[in-house]
């Protein structure tokens, strides 16, 4: 048998688990679905006929619940020392409350996956990209902890990693001495999944959070956002974000 | 993968700086080689423009954050550049002084009340493009918020604006450089220029921490809270790595300083008044 | 702690005893088993020789690609090198030891190995063991790490 049988058999072999654990998840209780559209075969490049992004509607989004938030931790093995204003937190949840109206609501804030990023700006490195598909990530190969995109993120959406870890998530690999954020959980992206807080939220029976591929006219964050109004955080600066807001 | 992002201005400061002490070393070379001394005009030129576009650069690290409400202002370029003036002459003439006295050579008044009016001008610039910042600032009611942290409750960081930057720092050296006692007295000109760094310190800080510790404006009209300290002032104290890390740095300039007006012959002789001015007049022998 | 100090004792007892038995000792890196082979006539993703040689080529090749581009092909994922060459035993040896795949040769050539600053050195299967409620969550979050504290949205 030659070199290349020998690959190609090993290739076939990782395409049956690749099935298997799809049908899996596929079974799984409370997990839709729905963008089953985008399948990308793994040698390919993203490209920018897709674009990610995310509504939520703050009107759904419950008051004290953390799910999302809890999701992302586990997803990604974010743990604490204990040290609250440098621990990681790549969702979180905020309360606001009008000051004029005196009217409160929460919802999750998170890397908001801007057209035109701050963070990829002011990167001197190139640390801070944005892949073809609009997410935006740190290469944290590269990232030389300097944490100016820290200071010209609008939405505080970043934090840096102070001590050593160990015992990373194999697919969420961070170390000490960079910068990190939300990756819209892209491992799960690349592989047809949706990102972990939407998973959360979903089985919650909450629907807050909807993703997928903007730029599918079909897709239903697509359609939900032709069909009702939406805002963006800090609009203003005119960033294109790829998370979208309803009832803020 | 890595590669220079020339958008950031973070990565052009690197140029900047390392592209400075290139030029210098071609403005030190043009005036120790005498075949070139020619060419130590254009040098000096050529090293002064350098360094606005390099200052240019440091105040636009901040000028060119769009995100935050302390910063995103053209006025940060030149407002870093007369700073700059103002505290390093400050220190040019404290450095000027220590050097003349450790090496027994004449320091004429005349150069030094030359130099100490200049520093009077760059102090009074200071405050001037202090007062344009937070005069368009509260022209705007978008920015009354860090305005009134900076100038109203900001704790340490109004209490630095207020006492130290501009009491301390900006009032009280120009009131000394420009009186007719203090300002003919030497120990007194020195003492000025120590307030005035000192002020510049207080300045830097309000402007790097203070801008950052105000909570940046993602939702108008709204208070926020949440588990990450959004809506919160952020708490920092620098610790004493960070402290010693930047005096260090102010260690280092000052020693090659020293080292190198000891090994290479830059210092004139003399700065007697009679050296300085060819239209001097002794003062009459009484 | 104690373990690794018996571990230590016990080689040195087995040098001291072995070293005049037989005077050919190798110094020779003991590298792991790896869990699978890609075929019958070949062990790893590229021919074992060339791997030796090359893998950090096509590991930093591969890091780009996925990274920047999203291609999450398996043969030169360091996901998949951790996967097949480590095994998920409760008390498989980590990267700090030189009984680890890659500590084991790296070790021996003297080479700083770095990626496990940020990844992990334990496969995927250890990984899901241990973030399963109750599966070991000790092992996960070593005393000084807490997990991130989700307790209400209320303001510090």
């Amino acid at each position: 048998m030659s070199e290349q049988e020998g690959i190609d058999i090993y290739r076939r072999r990782f395409l049956g688990n690749a099935a298997k654990a799809s049908a899996g998840l596929a079974l799984a209780p409370g997990i839709m679905l729905t963008e089953l559209g985008h399948a990308k075969p793994a040698d390919e490049a993203v490209t920018g006929q897709v674009r990610w992004g995310m509504l939520i509607d703050s009107n759904k989004c419950a008051e004290g619940c953390n799910d999302c938030v809890q999701a992302c931790n586990d997803e990604h093995g974010l743990t604490g020392f204990d040290r609250p204003a440098t621990d990681a937190q790549w969702i979180r949840k905020v309360k606001l409350k009008d000051r004029q109206t005196g009217h409160t609501q929460t919802l999750p804030l998170l890397c908001q996956h801007c057209e035109h990023p701050p963070c990829v700006d002011v990167c001197p490195t190139g640390a801070s990209f944005k892949r073809e598909d609009g997410i935006v990530l740190v290469d944290k190969h590269i990232c030389i902890g300097c944490r100016y995109c820290m200071m010209a993120c609008p939405y505080k959406a970043r934090s840096f990693i102070h001590e050593t870890l160990q015992d990373q998530m194999p697919y969420a690999p961070r170390g000490k001495g960079t910068v990190e954020s939300c990756t819209f959980c892209v491992h799960r992206v690349d592989d047809d999944r949706t990102p972990a807080c939407v998973e959360a939220c979903t089985a919650e029976n909450h629907n807050a959070l909807v993703f997928g591929d903007m730029h599918d006219p079909s897709s239903q964050i697509s359609q939900e956002l032709e069909r009702h109004s939406s805002q963006q955080i800090r609009a203003d600066l005119q960033l294109n974000t790829g998370v979208r807001y309803r009832g803020i | 993968m890595t590669y220079y992002n020339f958008k950031s201005i973070f990565a052009w400061n690197i140029i900047l700086y390392i592209g400075f002490m290139g030029v210098v070393a071609v403005y030190l070379w043009m005036m120790m080689e005498r075949k070139m001394n020619r060419f130590t005009r254009a040098a000096g030129m050529g090293a002064f423009i350098w360094r606005l576009i390099l200052t240019t650069g440091t105040g636009s690290i901040f000028g060119f954050l769009v995100a935050r409400q302390g910063y995103d202002a053209a006025i940060m370029a030149p407002m870093f550049i007369v700073m700059s003036f103002s505290f390093g002459l400050a220190i040019f003439i404290l450095v000027l002084m220590a050097l003349y006295k450790w090496s027994d050579r004449p320091l004429g008044d005349a150069i030094l009340f030359r130099l100490k009016n200049l520093l009077g001008v760059f102090v009074a610039a200071v405050m001037y493009f202090v007062l344009a910042y937070h005069l368009t600032n509260l022209y705007g009611t978008e920015n009354h918020g860090v305005e009134r942290f900076i100038l109203l409750d900001g704790g340490v960081y109004t209490q630095l604006f207020w006492i130290v930057q501009l009491g301390i720092g900006s009032l009280l050296p120009l009131l000394l450089l420009y009186s007719p006692g203090p300002g003919t007295n030497r120990a007194w000109i020195g003492f000025s220029c120590l307030l005035v760094i000192i002020g510049g310190l207080a300045q830097m800080y309000v402007i790097i921490i203070g801008g950052q510790a105000y909570p940046m404006e993602m939702f108008p009209g709204k208070e926020v809270t949440s588990t990450f300290f959004d809506g919160v002032v952020a708490d920092y104290t620098p610790s004493l790595p960070e402290f010693v890390l930047g005096l260090g740095g102010v260690a280092l300039a000052l020693a090659a300083t020293v080292v190198g007006t000891r090994v290479l012959r830059f210092l004139p002789a003399s700065l007697a008044d009679e050296q300085v001015d060819p239209h001097h007049t002794p003062a009459k022998a009484g | 702690m104690i373990n690794y100090g018996l571990k230590i004792l016990l080689l040195g007892l087995l040098l001291g005893a072995a070293v005049p038995a037989s005077a050919g000792g190798s110094l020779l890196p003991v590298i792991p088993e790896a869990q699978a082979r890609v075929s019958e006539t070949q062990g790893c993703v590229e021919p074992v020789d060339d791997m030796r040689k090359n893998h950090m080529e096509y590991i930093l090749h591969q890091r780009d690609k996925t990274v920047h581009e999203g291609i999450r092909t398996q043969q030169h994922s360091l996901v998949e090198c951790i996967n097949c060459h480590v095994s998920d035993a409760p008390d498989a040896p980590r990267v700090s030891s030189e009984e680890h795949f890659c500590n084991s040769c790296h070790t021996y050539a003297a080479v700083k190995v770095d990626c496990f600053q940020c990844h992990a050195d334990r496969p995927v299967s250890t990984a899901q063991k241990l973030s399963q409620p109750g599966g070991g969550e000790s092992l996960l979050l070593s005393a000084d790490r807490q997990p991130v504290s989700v307790t209400g949205d209320q303001a510090q």
